[in-house]
């Protein structure tokens, strides 16, 4: 189960798309796409469309346990994975879910408790699992990413993107028993520059990726980047997720 | 509560002339026909699916009813109209499923509760290679079958069993039937207006009990009480009382 993690804008939405479609090329494997930002935009990268989020099943779900189905109480979270599986969206060997929103104030800590082991349930069913995150550190802190085994940190040459994913990855340690971490470097001019950055040593260092015109406009356009032909960006993502899997 | 006395006789009539034309295949479940249970629900991807029943385009009902004479039925018969679903592989089907239960003791106060515990039994039956896909409130159903599971010889006699055995779990179910539909809409034809007129029964009383609405006059349901007295029985009690009934 993959974590993609990072400051907002770094692309991280861009590197989980690019990874899902690495791992999907091979027809055999099962792969599961989380969208766990709430700006839900793994989605458009992967040109689907999300008609039914985790958020509103589990709005759902709290109304439904405040209006006193107390009794039924067995039978409402009997069905929850169900209810994950309506939300599932198929295309070939890939399969999509969308987390939604932030969470309203409040305490849901039983409801969200609940979703997170049957969300753990669904994903075991496939090879693969890539999470989109969040921007920043706060759902590596809610333990949103508890059963993640490799986490991927992006960031943008940027100084304050690297301090980003050195934060990240320091409070991932605590919460998060991955078996392996990396930084990915995106958008990336070219070699000079990131020879030019100090990489953190705490982190393990996966390569970097081209800024790359192409994903961009992609990007801009709300275009699948399955549908893309390959390009150095891909190649670039591709390898530093051979190096993380290694 | 006898509900669906009307509905038993139409469907144990139609169920009989399909019957006489050999267009049923009956088995009677025993125990331990053995299938590999799912930890939890399982999944089965598009891409792993031998066959789809009742998927969203193609359609399907769904629905269960109860009778207060259990001899009505013929204990654990699996009957199933149609092809058998490893003649169904690559195939996308309209798909029917009734499940008809011979009770007792049902009264005002717990058919409501018995209800829903019989309807939740759907989401119980966690078989390896069969995918409850979608439920919907309206008497549909969307289910998926592996490929792994057809070669490894999965049948409706298996699925109807699974069923057949959670049912008859409760001490109040005393006989249980299933019947499943694979051969068109044709043959189901028969069994709509009987399946509408069942869901709008349960709808009533859904709404009798979960909105303690009690306004008849703007009722959608009110022409399905004029037809059915426990419907009204039951309204008059839950009136009486001034609450629902026991959860």
């Amino acid at each position: 189960m993959i974590a993609v993690c990072g400051k907002g804008g770094v692309g991280k939405t861009s590197i989980s798309a690019a990874m899902v479609r690495i791992l999907t090329r091979d027809r055999k494997k099962r792969v599961l796409a989380i969208d766990a930002d709430p700006a839900v935009g793994l989605a458009s990268a992967l040109g689907v469309s999300a008609e039914k989020t985790v958020d509103d099943i589990r709005n759902s779900l709290i109304q439904r346990l405040a209006q006193g189905e107390a009794g039924d109480r067995q039978a409402v979270v009997s069905r929850l994975d169900y209810e994950l599986f309506e939300a599932l969206i198929e295309h070939e060997n890939l399969a999509f879910l969308a987390i939604g929103r932030p969470e309203k104030e409040g305490c849901y800590c039983q409801v969200n408790h609940i979703l997170k082991d049957i969300i753990a349930s669904v994903a075991g069913h496939f090879d693969y699992v890539v999470i989109d995150g969040e921007a920043g550190i706060e759902q590596v802190n809610r333990r949103v990413m508890e059963k993640v085994s490799h986490l991927v940190l992006v960031a943008d040459p940027s100084a304050k993107a690297l301090r980003i994913v050195q934060t990240i990855q320091q409070v991932a340690q605590q919460v998060v028993n991955y078996r392996k971490s990396g930084l990915i470097v995106n958008r990336c001019q070219n070699s000079r520059e990131i020879e030019g950055i100090a990489i953190p040593q705490t982190l393990q260092y996966l390569g970097w990726v081209p800024e790359d015109d192409v994903i961009r406009i992609c990007d801009i356009e709300g275009r699948s980047i399955l549908d893309l032909p390959e390009s150095a960006a891909l190649v670039a993502v591709e390898n530093c997720l051979l190096t993380l899997m290694d | 509560m006898d509900f669906f006395g009307r509905h038993f006789d139409d469907i144990l009539f139609h169920l009989q002339k399909m019957r006489e034309k050999g267009k049923i295949s009956d088995t009677i479940h025993r125990r331990g026909l053995g299938w590999p249970l799912a930890d939890k629900g399982d999944l089965v991807m598009g891409v792993d699916t031998a066959v789809e029943l009742g998927h969203p385009k193609e359609g399907s009902t769904a629905f269960l009813i109860w009778t207060r004479e259990p001899m009505r039925l013929r204990n654990k018969r699996i009957s199933v109209l149609g092809p058998d679903l490893h003649k169904l592989v690559g195939k996308r089907i309209p798909f029917g499923k009734i499940i008809l239960l011979g009770v007792d003791g049902f009264n005002e106060n717990n058919s409501y509760k018995r209800y829903r515990q019989l309807e939740n039994v759907r989401y119980d039956i966690r078989l390896k290679g069969y995918m409850m896909r979608g439920v919907s409130q309206y008497g549909r159903e969307w289910s998926r079958v592996s490929r792994s599971a057809i070669d490894d010889g999965f049948s409706f006699p298996i699925l109807g069993g699974a069923l057949v055995d959670r049912y008859l779990e409760f001490k109040f179910v005393k006989t249980v039937e299933v019947v499943f539909f694979t051969s068109g809409r044709r043959d189901m034809k028969p069994f709509l207006p009987i399946a509408e007129n069942a869901l709008k029964i349960i709808g009533a009383m859904n709404k009798m009990i979960e909105e303690v609405s009690y306004d008849c006059d703007t009722c959608e349901y009110s022409d399905i009480c004029g037809e059915v007295e426990d419907l009204r029985a039951l309204r008059r009690s839950l009136q009486k009382r001034g609450k629902t009934t026991d959860a």
